[in-house]
């Protein structure tokens, strides 16, 4: 007995050396005493200037002998970070190429916000935004997301809004539409498969539903969806992020770069206001969600290694050094 | 023993050779207007356009389609297609029509049709068997569906099909037999119906080489295709061995 307990508790104690020391070996030997980068992740009184580029495209009407009419906006862009993660966003259209229409012909603001996120305790991670917001929207929204393990999440958005165009003059609503959006998030880590079923009453007070799934690579993610409102009816489409390089970032105290994303939506059905959502960030998008990744990190927020690391100063890329073997 | 693995082998072959390939027009893994049970990697993504000659197109009449005054036309379609997971590939594909628009004399460019592909491959490729798969092209809407706008889903490039891929290496060579059956529900592209299949040849000196040989139920097409500088993927065919098709790509994965 006493020798099977002896074996056990060596064969225990190699097991467990084992994974210790797997946790910690590296995978390659290139990589071996590699400091990895650190991720970039924002820092209060940084101020981002960025630029962006809107396209649209649409195939509803005859298009006066062509195939798609095209809107192509530069959206250039500021975000003030402020300690205790408050921001001030804004976003200006600057239209290119117009073939909407006069509608659309106009330098505008597009979105101009103040927001602030926190976490109210260890699983609950909350934002609360005011302002102008996209899809011509201002008003209040208020943005949560409650944890529940490690592969399934909450979410709800509520918004009191009205409708705001700045382009040709400016026109205005009274601030009395309220949406209100929730249903659950799955991550599937080993895949890096994201599934969001959302439903509720949407922006311009159609009820509904709609259910993506999001397979994230290493810098572009790629989902389909599909919807259903009771005025749009159903509807079905694919979306696409492509994080945008460069994918080292510096600390300063102003910092001129693209915009991080380039995001598309293709929808098969060209009813433009069902299932309508507004987003109360420049560059909110379906990979990186509404929070910073380091606040109560969850889903994508894990992945690694990150979309974007710091910038290595000069100063200290002679002083690295490395045993690759 | 040694004999039943031999005819089990040769049923195989048999049923390879009855695959029929992918239509790689559309973007998706396969021949040149066949199906093949050959997946993408995971993460891979194509994005390119093709260039149909006017015997490529599916028959279709009336003042939209792929006939303009009562004759055909060629065109060209682009697409874009993505293997999320190695089980499963996803493409979407628009074609251009030819058509003359109210206020003007000469036809040009200036509609299209688009549609949707999906392939699932839920059996793989084993040392005695084919590897399987399971497709559909133009699948989403039916020429009966309406949409909010009024417009009418044309359905023009609908098919669904299942089709087994066989590789083998003689003399180190990489030699793929594709059997497959091709049902497609609408007149447009009733010639492609039916038990389609072909083979392709990768030379083991030039592994990203192929050349490919197809029956798609209507005619015999040969084509090779080659990936060049491993982002750039071209494709040739000949129609019956008359008419030329073909196209381009930009290949890369997202991992």
């Amino acid at each position: 007995m006493k020798r099977l307990i002896l074996l056990l508790t060596v064969m225990f104690s190699m097991i467990w050396s084992a994974e210790d020391l797997a946790a910690h070996e590296p995978l390659d030997n290139d990589s071996v005493a590699v400091e990895a980068p650190r991720e970039w992740t924002p820092r209060p009184w940084t101020l981002d200037l960025f630029m962006g580029l809107d396209f649209n495209y649409r195939d509803i009407w005859l298009n006066d002998n062509r195939v798609f009419d095209l809107l192509i906006n530069l959206t250039p862009g500021v975000k003030w970070r402020l300690p205790y993660r408050w921001e001030i966003a804004a976003q200006v259209m600057v239209p290119v190429v117009n073939q909407y229409g006069d509608y659309y012909k106009h330098v505008r603001l597009n979105m101009a916000s103040v927001s602030k996120q926190m976490a109210i305790g260890s699983r609950w991670k909350t934002k609360l935004s005011a302002g102008l917001f996209s899809a011509e929207r201002y008003g209040i929204d208020w943005k949560n997301m409650v944890i529940i393990n490690r592969w399934l999440a909450m979410t709800a958005q509520i918004g009191l809004t009205g409708h705001c165009y700045l382009g040709n003059g400016w026109t205005a609503s009274t601030m009395k539409r309220i949406s209100a959006i929730a249903g659950p998030e799955v991550y599937l880590r080993p895949w890096d498969t994201q599934i969001a079923l959302r439903g509720g009453r949407f922006v311009y007070g159609d009820y509904g539903v709609e259910l993506e799934g999001f397979r994230h690579f290493r810098h572009v993610s790629v989902g389909v969806y599909g919807s259903y409102s009771n005025k749009g009816k159903e509807n079905a489409g694919f979306k696409v992020v492509v994080m945008l390089p460069p994918y080292k970032r510096h600390r300063r105290a102003v910092n001129f770069r693209p915009a991080s994303a380039f995001r598309l939506t293709y929808s098969a059905e060209a009813e433009s206001r069902a299932n309508m959502n507004y987003m109360t960030d420049p560059e909110e998008n379906e990979r990186t969600g509404w929070f910073d990744r380091d606040l109560l990190p969850w889903g994508i927020d894990l992945k690694q290694p990150a979309d974007f690391t710091e910038a290595t100063p000069k100063s200290k890329q002679n002083k690295k050094t490395t045993t690759d073997r | 023993m040694t004999t039943l693995r031999h005819l089990i082998a040769t049923l195989c072959m048999m049923m390879a050779a009855l695959t029929a390939g992918a239509q790689h027009f559309t973007g998706m893994t396969g021949l040149i207007n066949t199906p093949s049970a050959d997946m993408n990697r995971a993460g891979d993504v194509m994005i390119g356009g093709y260039f149909l000659n006017k015997h490529f197109t599916p028959t279709t009449t009336g003042k939209s389609g792929f006939e303009l005054d009562g004759e055909k036309y060629n065109t060209c379609d682009f697409y874009a297609s993505i293997t999320p997971f190695s089980w499963v590939e996803l493409a979407y594909t628009f074609t251009l029509f030819k058509s003359v628009d109210d206020g003007y004399t000469k036809p040009s460019y200036n509609r299209k049709d688009r549609y949707l592909s999906i392939k699932l491959n839920p059996l793989r490729e084993g040392r005695w068997y084919p590897a399987v798969a399971i497709g559909a092209n133009d699948f989403l809407g039916s020429p009966t569906k309406t949409h909010a706008g009024g417009s009418h889903d044309a359905g023009y490039f609908s098919n669904f099909y299942i089709v087994a891929t066989k590789h083998f290496a003689p003399w180190s060579q990489d030699i793929a037999v594709n059997l497959a059956y091709r049902y497609c529900p609408n007149g447009h592209t009733k010639k492609w119906q039916g038990v389609v299949g072909g083979l392709t040849w990768r030379p083991k000196w030039v592994p990203d080489l192929r050349a490919i040989v197809e029956y798609t139920g209507n005619e015999v097409n040969i084509g090779a295709d080659v990936l060049l500088w491993k982002h750039l993927f071209l494709q040739a065919c000949m129609q019956n061995g008359k008419h030329f098709s073909g196209g381009a790509c930009l290949k890369m994965n997202l991992f």
